[in-house]
């Protein structure tokens, strides 16, 4: 009882200080506006406003196109990328085959494909998933070998020893093994679909919160921007806590960890 | 009990006859003889506990028993079936078990799941059979009501107990124990060697074991091998014949001093050869 009284103790302490610093933040935003430098820079108290102002449902549209193309970027990527990694993990002859392409892919900015895509896709919305779809291709197939060949070598001999199946070895052993992993690469590469989209948004200005944050600064809707940038901050928090969540429920041996 | 009763008590499987075994890494290239011409012989039920200096090629010989490695030279027999010759290995089987030094329990799977892995998968047994024969094994061992956890919460002292029952419920004919004592601390390791020696009691099976800790090979051992460094061959054999079952009482004995320091003699010089390559090559 003392424990998890002094661990509630903890934890409350813990929340007002994360309050705090969150106070401490908007304080020293509402000071700075008044440095004559700054003077076109909107205040937390206009920030607000425009956020209580905000027409909900256009808006909300708006997110939900973001999201979309996010989550169908991301998804495409996971399901191509995990068995690739996964088959280049295994293989040695599939590896030497294709991973010295991806090294030579890898080190280009995802950014950098925005005008090949424009080139290689007709509609808007399938250059907008393209790009999101690339973005988190790499670092999934990147974490998933890593997660293959990393596998302890004496996991594989027990299990042989235990009369384990070459079948049995992979589905029991390597892929167990390598969830962690891949996990990993799945939330690298969900921070890297929201960049994605908001700079192909930005451009393309089909919709999106990255065209509703341009928009804003086009028309000179300063408050706005925040407003932009903060949601987009908040649905990335979002989609990394929707992970971390299936995380735990199907690894429960690392809950721990 | 006598050693002679004992294995007349077991069955009588798993004598591991070593003839002539020779191991040569990269054959064409640096040529590093790991194992050189070793022989000798672990009748059925028989503990025989290897120690040598590190990279006397005591893992060597214990991979080509489980079937991981083959041999250059020589041939590993068990029950007279060659398990291992010259680049050739039987396929690791349930009959050759081994505990690994850093311990290898599947983290994904609970205790009971790791326990029950091989009969379950080998299908020799019902999951609940061998649920049942598990959790029976592990209550032996003062492993009473952890069915559920999963490794990474249980000390490692528990960890080398489980992976040691999920070895001996498969009824290996031998089971190869790689240091596997050897993270532990001092207290908890002169425990283990007492649950260890419990397990044997239980079932006699054959027992390979590796070890640096001279004190440990002789407690636990009938016979102990001292191998030499590169090459790795048989320099002694000692024959321990102190009395079972053994208590911590016997770690002061005159016969167990007097078998350390004959073991003593023949590993501190072979450390110091060791030492000495180990320093030419680096000058």
């Amino acid at each position: 009882m003392p424990r998890l009284s002094n661990h509630m103790r903890s934890l409350t302490s813990n929340l007002l200080l994360q309050a705090a610093s969150l106070l401490l933040l908007v304080l020293v935003w509402h000071l700075l506006i008044y440095l004559p430098a700054l003077k076109r820079l909107p205040g937390p108290a206009s920030v607000a406003k425009a956020a209580i102002d905000l027409d909900l449902l256009p808006f909300l549209y708006q997110a939900l196109l973001s999201v979309y193309r996010v989550t169908a970027g991301f998804v495409i990527a996971a399901i191509i990328g995990i068995p690739l990694g996964i088959i280049i993990g295994i293989w040695q002859p599939i590896r030497a085959i294709l991973f010295p392409i991806i090294e030579i892919l890898r080190p280009i900015p995802p950014i950098a494909w925005i005008p090949l895509s424009v080139l290689f896709f007709v509609g808007i919305e399938s250059q907008i998933i393209f790009l999101t779809f690339y973005g988190a291709f790499f670092p999934i197939v990147y974490n998933t070998i890593a997660g293959v060949s990393g596998i302890d070598i004496r996991l594989i001999r027990a299990a042989r020893s235990l009369g384990a199946n070459e079948w049995d070895i992979f589905r029991r052993i390597v892929l167990p093994g390598t969830m962690p992993h891949i996990f990993t690469g799945l939330s690298v590469a969900v921070g890297i679909t929201w960049l994605m989209v908001v700079a192909a948004e930005m451009i393309a200005s089909r919709g999106g919160l990255g065209y509703v944050t341009w928009e804003a600064y086009t028309t000179q809707n300063y408050p706005m921007i925040f407003v932009g940038m903060a949601s987009i901050g908040v649905l990335g928090a979002l989609s990394s806590i929707f992970l971390r969540s299936i995380n735990k429920r199907i690894m429960p041996w690392r809950r721990r960890v | 009990m006598s050693f002679s009763k004992r294995v007349a008590a077991a069955n009588s499987q798993g004598e591991l006859h070593v003839e002539h075994a020779g191991k040569i890494y990269d054959p064409e290239g640096a040529n590093v003889i790991a194992v050189s011409d070793c022989t000798f012989k672990v009748p059925a039920g028989g503990i025989c506990v290897v120690v040598g200096p590190s990279g006397c090629g005591k893992t060597t010989l214990l991979n080509t028993i489980a079937g991981f490695d083959s041999l250059t030279s020589g041939t590993v027999r068990l029950d007279g079936e060659v398990i291992a010759g010259a680049n050739s290995a039987l396929q690791p089987g349930p009959d050759r078990i081994v505990v690994f030094q850093q311990g290898a329990l599947f983290p994904w799977k609970t205790v009971l799941d790791n326990v029950t892995y091989g009969p379950v998968r080998q299908k020799k047994m019902s999951r609940k059979e061998a649920e049942a024969r598990g959790l029976a094994l592990m209550d032996k061992v003062g492993l009473t009501g952890i069915g559920k956890k999963f490794p990474s919460d249980i000390s490692s002292g528990m960890q080398r107990r489980v992976e040691i029952i999920r070895a001996l419920i498969n009824d290996p004919k031998i089971l190869l124990l790689d240091e596997p004592f050897r993270a532990l601390d001092a207290l908890t390791k002169s425990v283990m060697h007492e649950y260890l020696l419990e397990l044997y009691d239980l079932s006699h099976k054959t027992i390979f074991f590796i070890t640096h800790d001279l004190e440990e090979a002789i407690f636990l051992g009938d016979m102990v091998v001292v191998m030499t460094t590169r090459p790795g061959f048989v320099k002694k054999l000692i024959n321990v014949d102190l009395p079972r079952p053994r208590n911590y009482k016997m770690l002061t004995s005159p016969r167990f001093l007097e078998l350390k320091r004959e073991a003593v003699e023949g590993v501190h010089e072979e450390a110091l050869k060791a030492f000495a390559a180990g320093e030419r090559e680096l000058a």
